[in-house]
Order: structure tokens, then sequence, then C-alpha cells
């Protein structure tokens, strides 16, 4: 073989090559056989094991890897993006300066910002509606990197979205302050604005 | 609501010595302070209603001068030196004290309304350090004793009066001749010794082209601080086609040449005498000013003379009070002897002397910054070319010219200036006026020839080191100067030799700083200077000079970084030749040499990993770094 | 024997380039090709010379240069990007960022920030500066009707103060202090108001003088810039139409508003970089209050209608004027704000038919000075005029008062403020079928018997004629609200429906048959009024031989 080129394309092509296979192995039964004693060994296992659970025995012995979901939650990595929530102030007011930045790279146009003159010139500009739409997100999390204020992140560990319509999937500037706050059956309050005031007297009421 | 009215008629007469309605821009403003003791909302309308400049302008100027006030001051304001050569002194303990008696700090007035306390910059007073200024007059050295005078019988505090040091080197004196003869400003001293026979010679018998030889030939250099050789500077200027009768208001637009159609006149020419001393360290104007005043004035009318000016103005540095009204009144009385005005020397030659007065810029020291504050605007120096000797004040032909070179001019006449030349030594002319201060035994002024070396003038003159302390640093031409080590002091004092030493002439004022002095301290002080003083018109040195003031702040308060001399010489470095003036270059030098033959003393003073960074005991001893003043924002 | 005309060849990074004396060496490179970035330059004002970030190496010279101060002088060899020159305006703008707040997140001037572009095109350095910054006496303060200003971001350039010294010589502006602090600002009591203090805005490197009427509108990188004509004075200062690109899908944008603002377009001859605030400001009726539907009367209200519905109407009505040859009884209210191509076709078309009481309401009159703005508050007087058509619209109404019209067309204008509330009454009930062709609503809406939405001048192709005889192009910038439409448009369907066919489709088309047909206009077409338009050809462009003064 000249070249590594060479050498690579023949080591590819014997990969490729399909293996002769062996007398026994051309017969199917010992293979199906062989798989039915491992399943068979896993379910009396399990099955003994769950049972010993239930009377609090070989409770250190982990028995199927199935989690139980909803009673048992694998940990989830901090670094998820899950349901975004918006960062609150210490008065509770958003840290959203209303950059529009989140706005602008969000590959599925799904935050809706509207801006506002906070009084504070050091502050300057403040959010006075934020919506998110959740059924369009991607959940890639751009919006979250190029935020230059940590104002919206998405780590509540929220992953369990559901909703009935496609309207229960928005997010307006509440529900995404106080994750939580707002109950299935109630629709989403869609581009409501706040002054900075509500955003303190929120926080309060908790 | 104040009534302006009654200033209306002092003010016409002021408006009537400048061409354009701007120029009396600062001589209105002081004549609105001085009436009113600061310069309200008001009285900047209606001096905008009178110029004919629109109310945002004046307002630049009232807040660009550190002299005009926006808020009543105390009957005694009370001004504190805080530069290199007061600092080396004590000043710090001094507005402390100033600070304690009377009960408030730097930038307040007393309830009572009696006292303000403020700190300055170099009020170039440095012989008599620490230095302060009551309202006009000098007042100082600061002891303990007049400060207790000074808040007990403030009206009863005197202005200093400052003792000439000598010329050792000197067979006869050249400048200093008349400083120490008693009533030496008044005209008949001078006149008694053979003053204006010069003037009389140049004006009746010399024609222009003689007099520029001879200056030439004299090797007569800028002793403002350039150092631009004076025979060539005047050479500049344009011939003037035909003689002119042009007064101080211009020639009479409305003549016509032969075939009736109207001519543009030639522009007039002026003289501009730079009497804004400002160069920290730096003393030697002052005494001309008030002790030999005529001395000026005949250089000035030699000057004109050469270069075809009608016009003189004297743009004196506004905290000058007193050598301002002693200039006054020698003008007045050369008025008198004829030997100003119309037909001086009973020749066909016009000659008039305006004198105005500046409102505490340095920056207007710089000749196109000077022209423009002249012009009645905020200092800012001027893009170049034009150069002033083809467009400079009012857009006219000018001759900028620093008050001791000027009054070098009649002894160059005299005695011819091959001697003149001779008396120096290599392409520097003539002798200078040295001033010495900080930690000598003796500071003052002293007249030597341009050969004299820093070490002669430190030790042979100034009597040395006190307490015999040894000699760690000198700052040889004023505080923009590289200072020089004291194994580098076996240097002379002319132009082209301190040059090659890597430092220059400068405005030759020397400051010494003996081995007690910390030289981060000595740097904060003289960034300090640089960022009050820069006018803020280009980027590199406004923002510059303040960086530089924050690190070193920072340094000298015991939160050094160890990058931080490198980021230092590097802001430093990076304004160098990227500005409009010299100004940052001059910021930038202290800097440079400061840091780089002082490395050791630097990188002692930052922090290193897992220890505090350390202080030395000058910087642990004066707590508090000195708050930057800033223009316009006193009481 | 004439003297050459004296040129001066120099070389910029290598390339030779011929100027006219007098040229500086920033002009010279931007011929050349080699563009050097500047803040403080404006080619409209004086030279300052202070923000330093034009430093050129000049050979020869021993420090870098500014280039928009240097003149350019014969054989000068000049180089815009060697490391000596960027190393310089590296260090420029890190001074420059030095004292810079960190506001780009709530600043309007993001996306148009000279200081972020030139970040991005001569900066990416690692940042030394690790002090406090500097604070100003003011951070988001208004200093006038429609400027806000913020000190901190300033840096320091002049621009807006030269203006106000040298364009408007009102002298609002001054820059106060000195040192690092020295800051913009105005003198207490005396506000930044004057006609053009929105020029300000534009003349502004950086975030520091914000338009009041912008703020937080609209992110500027949504937005898209289409060239037109100012239609508030008949002076047509050239300008762009800014309109959010993103509305589509961000309609809670500015609540879904099109236009988001105006700004002016270079144009040597008319208004040079200059614009008033009357006209930056004045274009909100493009998206308030506006027609949208075809309305005809239906009782004592208004019902929807057809283009379809509408236009038969009114052909049906026209014919039926002519075969019983009263077309006396047909009335024509035309408006000096339509373009050209309305103009020309309304003539043809009304002309065509026959009708001869047709004449051109005067515009509005306003203030005037002797910089931009002038006293006839429309875009269009000379059009008219240059098509030789009457003002007499006086006559028309009292026609109309009279009861001798059935039909009376009005386009643009509003009746009640040209004939007065009791004579608009008069008329609306005096003739049979009162038709308003118009773009807003306005008062004569209530008494109109069919309403007709048009398009407003952002939303149609087409060309002006100002004062000064320049024939000026306008571009459709976005499409027309709802129903409207362009009136010549309309007026072709017209002429369709009674069958005239014409073989343009277009505005270009229109305009090129205006050309030929009209002395006034002849040799122009849309390629020779380019993007700066063109003066109306000296013969046959005096309006005095026919028409009458619209002022009378």
């Amino acid at each position: 073989m000249a070249t590594l080129s060479d050498q690579l394309l023949h080591r590819i092509r014997e990969a490729h090559r399909r293996r002769t296979l062996s007398w026994w192995e051309r017969i199917y039964l010992p293979a199906i056989a062989q798989g039915l004693w491992v399943t068979s060994v896993h379910f009396w296992r399990n099955l003994f094991l769950h049972l010993a659970h239930r009377v609090g025995l070989f409770r250190r012995i982990p028995a199927a890897v199935t989690v139980q979901y909803p009673d048992e939650q694998r940990p989830t990595a901090p670094r998820l993006r899950t349901r975004h929530r918006l960062m609150q102030r210490e008065d509770g007011t958003p840290r959203c300066v209303g950059c529009m930045l989140c706005e602008t790279v969000c590959p599925a146009k799904c935050i809706y910002i509207v801006p506002g003159e906070h009084p504070d010139p050091s502050v300057e500009k403040y959010a006075r509606s934020f919506d998110l739409d959740l059924g369009k997100c991607v959940y890639c999390g751009y919006c979250v990197e190029v935020c230059p204020e940590d104002a919206i992140r998405m780590d509540t560990q929220r992953h369990d979205i559901a909703a009935f319509s496609r309207d229960g999937m928005w997010l307006d500037i509440i529900e995404l302050l106080h994750p939580g706050s707002r109950k299935h059956t109630d629709p989403p309050k869609k581009f409501i604005q706040l002054e900075l005031e509500d955003f303190r007297r929120l926080k309060q009421s908790g | 609501m104040a009534d302006f009215e009654p200033l209306r008629k002092d003010a016409e007469v002021i408006l009537a010595k400048y061409p354009r309605k701007q120029a009396a821009m600062l001589p209105v403003l002081c004549l609105v302070q001085e009436r009113f003791g600061f310069i309200s909302d008001e009285a900047e309308q209606w001096t905008a209603n009178l110029l004919g400049v629109s109310v945002a302008h004046v307002h630049e100027v009232v807040t660009f001068y550190t002299l005009f006030h926006r808020k009543p001051v105390g009957k005694f304001h009370v001004q504190a030196c805080s530069n290199v050569s007061c600092w080396l002194r004590g000043s710090e303990q001094c507005v402390k004290q100033l600070s304690e008696r009377l009960g408030i700090s730097p930038g307040q007035t007393t309830a009572d309304g009696q006292f303000t306390l403020s700190t300055v910059e170099c009020l170039c007073a440095c012989e008599q350090a620490p230095m302060c200024q009551v309202n006009d007059a000098y007042v100082g050295p600061i002891t303990p004793e007049l400060i207790e005078q000074l808040v007990t019988h403030p009206e009863q505090v005197a202005a200093i009066s400052t003792p000439f040091r000598g010329a050792p080197g000197l067979v006869e004196p050249v400048l200093s001749k008349r400083f120490s003869l008693k009533d030496s400003h008044l005209i008949q001293t001078y006149v008694r010794d053979d003053g204006y026979q010069m003037a009389r010679k140049a004006v009746t018998e010399l024609s222009p082209a003689q007099i520029i030889e001879e200056v030439t030939k004299s090797n007569l250099r800028g002793l403002g601080g350039a150092g631009f050789l004076t025979g060539k500077k005047w050479s500049f200027i344009p011939r003037p086609a035909t003689a002119q009768r042009a007064g101080a208001s211009g020639a009479d637009p409305s003549s016509t040449d032969v075939a009736g159609r109207g001519i543009i006149p030639p522009k007039p020419h002026y003289l501009v005498v730079n009497a804004d001393e400002g160069e920290p360290g730096t003393i030697k104007d002052r005494y001309i000013l008030e002790r030999d005043p005529h001395r000026l004035l005949e250089g000035m009318i030699i000057a004109a003379h050469a270069t075809g000016c009608r016009q003189a103005y004297v743009y004196i540095r506004g905290e000058y009070a007193q050598p301002t009204n002693i200039l006054q009144q020698a003008v007045a009385d050369a008025y008198q002897y004829g030997f100003l005005g119309k037909r001086i020397f009973n020749s066909d030659a016009d000659f008039d002397v305006t004198i105005h007065r500046g409102a505490g810029a340095y920056i207007c020291g710089e000749e196109t910054a000077l022209l423009e504050s002249l012009e009645g605007k905020k200092g800012f120096p001027r893009l170049k070319p034009p150069f002033p000797a083809i467009s400079g004040l009012f857009g006219c032909p000018t001759v900028i010219n620093n008050v001791e070179t000027l009054a070098c001019v009649p002894t160059i006449l005299q005695k011819g200036g091959d001697w003149f030349a001779k008396l120096g030594y290599g392409k520097s002319g003539g002798t200078r006026l040295f001033s010495v201060s900080g930690h000598v035994n003796q500071p003052g002024l002293y007249e030597a020839s341009q050969g004299v070396t820093l070490r002669e003038l430190i030790f042979d003159y100034a009597g040395g080191i006190p307490e015999g302390r040894h000699l760690k640093a000198v700052v040889p031409g004023g505080l923009s100067a590289k200072i020089l080590r004291a194994d580098e002091i076996d240097v002379r004092m002319d132009f082209d030799s301190l040059l090659a030493a890597g430092t220059m002439a400068g405005s030759a004022g020397i400051i010494a700083m003996d081995e007690t002095v910390c030289m981060v301290r000595a740097l904060l002080y003289a960034a300090k200077f640089f960022a009050h003083e820069s006018c803020g018109q280009c980027s590199p040195c406004r923002e510059g000079t303040g960086w530089i003031y924050k690190i070193i702040q920072r340094i000298a308060g015991g939160q050094g970084r160890p990058h931080d001399l490198d980021i230092l010489l590097a802001a430093a470095t990076n304004m160098e030749g990227r500005t409009i003036c010299v100004f940052a270059d001059a910021a930038a030098w202290p800097v440079q040499s400061y840091v780089t033959k002082f490395r050791d003393e630097f990188s002692a003073h930052l922090s290193r990993p897992g220890a505090d960074p350390p202080r030395c005991s000058s910087c642990r001893a004066e707590s508090s770094t000195p708050a930057l003043a800033h223009a316009g924002s006193h009481g | 024997m004439a003297e050459p005309v004296k040129t001066v060849t120099l070389t910029v990074d290598g390339k030779s380039v011929t100027v006219p004396p007098g040229t500086t060496v920033l002009q010279a490179c931007e011929q050349a090709d080699s563009p050097v970035p500047f803040y403080c330059y404006h080619p409209g004002l004086s030279i300052a010379g202070n923000c330093r970030i034009c430093l050129v190496e000049i050979e020869k010279a021993p420090k870098l240069q500014i280039a928009c101060y240097t003149q350019a002088a014969e054989g000068m060899v000049v180089r815009t990007a060697s490391d000596n020159v960027l190393q310089g305006r590296q260090d420029v703008l890190e001074f420059l960022l030095v004292n810079h707040p960190l506001d780009c997140p709530v600043c309007d001037q993001a996306g148009e920030c000279w200081l972020q572009d030139y970040y991005m095109a001569y900066g990416l350095y690692n940042q030394k500066f690790d002090e406090q910054k500097v604070k100003k006496s003011a951070k988001a303060v208004s200093i006038g009707p429609t400027v806000m200003l913020d000190m901190e971001r300033c840096i320091l350039c002049s621009r807006c103060v030269r203006f106000c010294d040298e364009i408007t010589k009102t002298g609002e502006l001054g820059i106060f202090n000195r040192g690092d602090h020295s800051e913009l600002g105005i003198h207490p009591g005396k506000p930044l108001d004057n006609p053009y203090a929105g020029n300000v805005v534009d003349v502004c490197p950086v975030g520091a003088l914000t338009d009041k009427d912008f703020r937080f509108k609209c992110r500027v990188w949504y937005l898209g810039s289409t060239s037109s004509v100012c239609p508030g004075c008949s002076k047509g200062c050239n300008i762009e139409i800014h309109d959010n690109r993103e509305r589509g899908q961000r309609p809670h944008i500015a609540q879904g508003r099109r236009i988001m603002r105006l700004k002016p377009r270079y144009n040597p001859d008319v208004n040079q970089w200059w614009m008033c605030d009357e006209g930056r400001y004045g274009y909100k009726f493009i998206d308030e209050n506006r027609l949208t539907q075809v309305q005809l009367r239906d009782g004592s209200g208004y019902r929807a209608g057809s283009w379809d519905e509408a236009l038969g109407l009114l052909t049906q009505t026209l014919r039926r004027l002519k075969d019983a040859q009263q077309l006396d009884r047909a009335g024509v209210v035309l408006s000096t704000h339509l373009t050209n191509e309305d103009l020309y076709v309304a003539k043809r078309v009304f002309g065509g038919f026959g009708i001869r009481s047709l004449a051109v309401q005067p515009a509005r009159q306003g203030s005037q000075d002797d910089f931009l703005r002038r006293a006839d508050k429309s875009p269009n007087t000379r059009g008219a005029q240059a098509m030789g058509l009457s003002f007499d619209v006086k006559a028309v109404l009292e026609r109309a008062a009279r009861k001798e019209l059935s039909l009376l067309w009005v386009f643009g204008g509003d009746l009640v403020e040209l004939a007065g509330e009791a004579q608009a009454k008069t008329i609306a009930d005096s003739v049979d079928l009162l038709v308003f062709q118009g773009s807003n609503v306005n008062r004569t809406c209530q008494l109109a018997h069919m309403i007709l939405p048009s398009a407003v001048y952002a939303e149609k192709d087409g060309t002006f004629t100002n004062e000064a005889g320049r024939v000026q192009r306008i571009r459709q910038a976005v499409q027309p609200l709802g129903e409207a439409k362009p009136e010549w448009r309309v007026l072709l369907d017209v002429a369709d429906r009674t069958g005239f066919l014409w073989e343009f489709r277009d505005a270009q088309g229109v305009f090129g048959s205006l050309a030929s047909h009209e002395a006034a206009f002849k040799g122009l077409s849309y390629d020779v009024l380019g993007d700066q338009g063109a003066m109306l050809p000296q013969k046959g462009s005096d309006p005095s031989g026919k028409g009458s003064d619209p002022n009378r």
C-alpha cells in the first residue's frame, strides 16, 4: 500500500466484508435459546428482587434499570436546557433590559419583547412584556448564551411541559418570572405589559 | 435678579480694545466676577448678548477656566498649591492643617461664608513653597504661624516678597541686572539705567532685517520651553509690501487701488507675549514682570518693529494679579513717556500694548491655545499648519514669544548677537533665569549662562540638599521634562545638551528631590497635574491622562497589580505623537522616565501573590490621595 | 491662454489617485477605495481633527498624520493599513472606549454605532483598562423636544456642536469643563429646540444623542431602507424610509406599525445631508388613521364595498353623463400631494372624458426659513403647474354648491378645510355622488358618498417635482394598506372599463408616457432621474403660461 488513504480504504473494505457464519451460527435456534435464557434470568431475578424490595429486603441491590417515572426521576445535569425562566432583581423587577438580543438570535423567533423606559438612568431600559411561545421553541439555548445581563436562564429543570392547546404552551412574563404561578386552566396573559411597580407587587404577594 | 447694566460702561471700554467682540470674553467675565463674586446663569446670558455669541459658548468658557466660579465663594478664598515643588516642602500637611483649623475640606466654604478652601495646581512661586493664594495675593511660605494668622486675621496677611538669589557665575548679569534694585519696576529707574535706548535705536535707525539678523546670530532660543530659534521664528512673518498705518482695528476696508477696485488690505501683524507661566517649577517670568517690566516692554518694541507689528497683547496668567498690576502701571508710564502709543520715539511707527489676563488654564501656555483664549474661547490648541506666523491671532500673522525671550532682546542689540551667542553654550545663546526649588537649601531664581551644569546649579548655587541628605532625582526643565537621577546631573543646561541626555531644557524649572522622596508619590502629583490641565479636546490625551492618574492613585494607595506598570507605560506611550499638541507627550514623559529609571521602587509598591501590597512610609504617611480639583467646580 | 487646471496625484496604498487641489488625504483615500475611519469629520461641517482615529502614515512625516485635515500633495505616499497605522488606530479606539459606558444592550445606536463598527473592524484587542469609569453630570436626559442626551456615551467629537453653530447658527450645544470631565450639554433654560434639531441625532456617531421619537421603538437591525422624497413641503428633501422588515413574524413591535423613522438622504442640490424636524417626524400618518376599505354610503352610515363595485358605479355615472352630454356636470378636485404620475393619468383620463371642471387644490401654507423649510406644505405643486393644470378650485366648488354638478370626485385634501364646514355640507347635499379618494380619515369622509382608499407616498413608486423644478423619484417602501391603491392605478382601471387601453402598467411606464406627452417633462425618464433627480428642461417649464397662481 502506497499512501495512507490507500491503507484506510483497505481497512474500511475489510470491515465491510461479510464474515462467513459457522454451521452452528447458521442454525438460528441456539441463538434464540440463548436470548430466551438471558431474558428469563433477568425476569426471575427482577421479580424476586422487586418483591424483596417491597418487603424491605435487599434494598441495596438494584433490580431493573427502568426508572419509574414520575415516582422516580433521573437526576439531570445542571446544564440541561429545560424550561425558561426570567431572573429577578432584588425588588422583583426583571433583570432583563430589553436589549432584544435573545429575540433576534432565537432561530424559531418565539420571543416577543416590548421594552419600556426605566427611571433609573443607570438601568435605563426594562422589559414591559416578555412572551415566549414554548410551542415554537427548539431549546437551543441561544437566548441564554446571548443575554448580557444573565436575565434569562433555562435551568428550571422543568422538562415535562404539557398543555391542552397551543396557547397553553405560551409563557407570559409573569409565568416566566414566577415559574409555576399559572394554573393549567388559566389562559396565558399574552403580551401583557407591566409597570415596574407591578413587578414589585407581584414579588411581595408571592 | 442681578442688574448688569452698571457694568456696561466698563464692558464697552474693554470691547474697544479688540477687533472682535468675542475676544473680550475673559476680561468681561472677570469684570462680572469681580462685581458679583461669581458668574450666574443670568450673567452668562448677559455676557452672551453683549458679545454676540450663544450662551452655551459662554458657559463653555466659564466651566473651562479654573478661576471662574459658578457659585459664590467665601470672602477669603484660600487656594493652596498642591503641585510637586510645594508637596516636597510639605503642602499636604499644610492643607490638612488649614482644613482642620477652618473646619472644612478642600472645595468647601465655611458656614459663615468667610473662607473657601481649594487646592490648585502650580502657582509658579515654587521658591517660597509651600505656597497659597488668598484672593489675589500670593501668600507663603505656609507655616503654622501663617496659618494661624490667616485664620484669625486674614486681611492682614501680606503678599510674598521674593528675594532674588543672584547670578553667581556671571561677571555681569544680563536679565537680572535690576532685580535687586529698589523700585526696579519704575520707569524712572529703568530710564536712568539707559533703558529704552535700544528700542529707540531699533525704531529710528535699524531695519527689520538688521534686527532679525542680529537676533539670529545671537542663537536666542524660545525660553518658554520649546527652544525654537527666535530669529528664525521672526523671519517666518510675511514682509508687508508697504508700511502699514493700521491701528489695532485693522486696515481701512474701504481702500481701493488705482483702478478704483476694492482691494483687500494686508492683514495687521500682532505681537503676542506669552506671560502664561505655568510649567510647575518655573518662577522666572514673574520676576521679570514684577521687577523689570520695562525690560519686557523694550524687548516688545524691538520685536514689533522687526516683524511689522503695531499692536501687542500680553497674555498674563490670571493668578498673577500683582505682576499684572505692576505691568499695567509700567505700560501706562511708557505711554506717558512716548515709548508706546502713536508715533513712538517721534517716528512713523505706532505701537499699542493691551494686557489680557488669563483665567487659570495651563494649556493656554501652548501658543495656539493662547490665541484661542485671547480670541475669547476655550484654550483648545489649533491644528497646524497654518502656523501663527501665517495665520495666528484673528487669522493674522502673529509673533508669539515668551517674556524671558523678549527680555533678552535689548541686550542683544546693545552688545551684539555674537556676544550673546558666546555668552551661552553651543547653539543656545546667552543666559537663562534658572528656577530652583524642592529639596535645596536656597530655593530661588538664579541667572547663569546656558552652559552651566545642573550640578553647579544645585550644589554651588542653591546650597545643596538640606539636612545633609543626598540627592535622589532632579526634574531639569519643568515638570514635563524627563527626570534625571542623581548620577546624571553632570550635564549642561542648554537645549541641545539636555536633549542629548534624554530630557529637555524646557522652562529651566529645576526641582530637586532627596532620598526621602517616594518616586511613586512624586509621579502621583505629576499625573494629577496633567489630568487636571488636559484641555480635553482630543481623545488620546483626554482619556489617557485621566487613566494614568487613576492607575498611579491605585498603586500609591496600595492596590497596585502586577501588570500595572506595563499598562501605565503603554497608556503613556500610546498618547505620544497622536495628539493635536504636545501636551500629551509632556504628560507621557514623566510617566516614562520615573517608571523606567525607578522601576524597582514602583515594583515594590505592587502586590505579590499571597501578600498585601506594600506601601512605603511616605505613601503610608499621606493616607489620602490628593483630590483632583476640577475646573469650574470651586465653591 | 487659459491656465491648465492643476490636479494633485498621490499614491494611496500603492494605488495612484488624482484629485483636485484642496482635497484632503481622507477624501483621496476614499476615492482610492482605501477608506479611513473617522468620527469628528463630516463633509458638511468644519474640520475639528480631535478624534484622531483617521491617523494615517505619510511618507517623510515622522508622526502619523490625521487624514481629515492634511491636504493631499503632489507625490505624497500614503499608507492606510500599515502596522503603524493599525496600531495607532487601535490605541485611539482603546482611549475612546476607556470611559465609554457598557450600554450596548440598552442603547438605541446598537447596530449602527461607529464605536461598535470600528471595534469589530480595527479593534478586537484585550482591553487593559481596569479602573472606575468617569461619571458625567447626566445620563439619559431630554435636552429638547426631540433629542435625548447621554453624556457618558459622548466621545466629544463635537459634530453636533458644529452643526448647531454652522448650519442652524443657533449654538445651543457646548462642551463644558475640561479634560476627561468634559461633557456635552445645553445651557439651563435654553433647550435644543431649533427646527432642525433632529439632525444632531444623525450626525452623532454613537448613542449620545438619540431620537426621542424612535426611542426603544425597534432595533435597527430589523429595519430596511428605501429611498424616497419627503412629502412635507415643496423643498423635496431626499429621505430614506426605514420600515420594520420583521413585522411579519414580530407584530408586537411598535404595535405593528410599519414605518419606524425617516432619515435624510444626501443630495448636494436639494438638502445636502439635512432635513427639518417637521418632515422627519411627519411619517405617523402612513400607519395611523388610514382609510383602508372602499366604503359606500348606506343610509346614515357606510358599508364596505369592493373596488369593482365602486369603479363600476363610477364608470356607469361617467358614461351616463357622457351619453346625456352633460359632462359639464362632472367635477374633479385634485391635490398637490399627488405624484406626477397620478396627476398625469388624471389629466389624460378626465381630459379624455371631456371633463373641464377640473382643478388642483392649493397646498396648505406654513412657516418657511432660509434653509430648507418652504411655506408650501405639499410636494408637487410645481408638477401640477408644469402640466398646466388649473388651480381655480373655487370655481369648481361654487358650481358644486349651486347644484351644477352631479359628480364631484375629490382627490385628497379636506373639503371641510378647503371650503369651510357650511359650504362643504352644502356641496355634499347638492352633489349626487361625492367621491372622496384619500389616504387618511378626515372630516370629508363623513360627508362623502363614496370613499376610496389611497396609497400614501411610501406605498407607491412615482415622482414629485419640487419648487425648484427638480423631478425626483419616490420608491415604494411598503405595500398599500388594506385595499388602498395608488390614484394612477385606480384611474387606469376606470379608463380600462371605458375602453381606453394603455400599454404601460407600472409607474415607470406612466412616467414614460408623461415625458412624451408633456412638454415640460420632455427628455426625462426614471433612468435619467436616478437617485438624485433631474431638473425640468428649461424650455416649456415656465408654468405661468398655463394655469393660474395657486396662491391667489
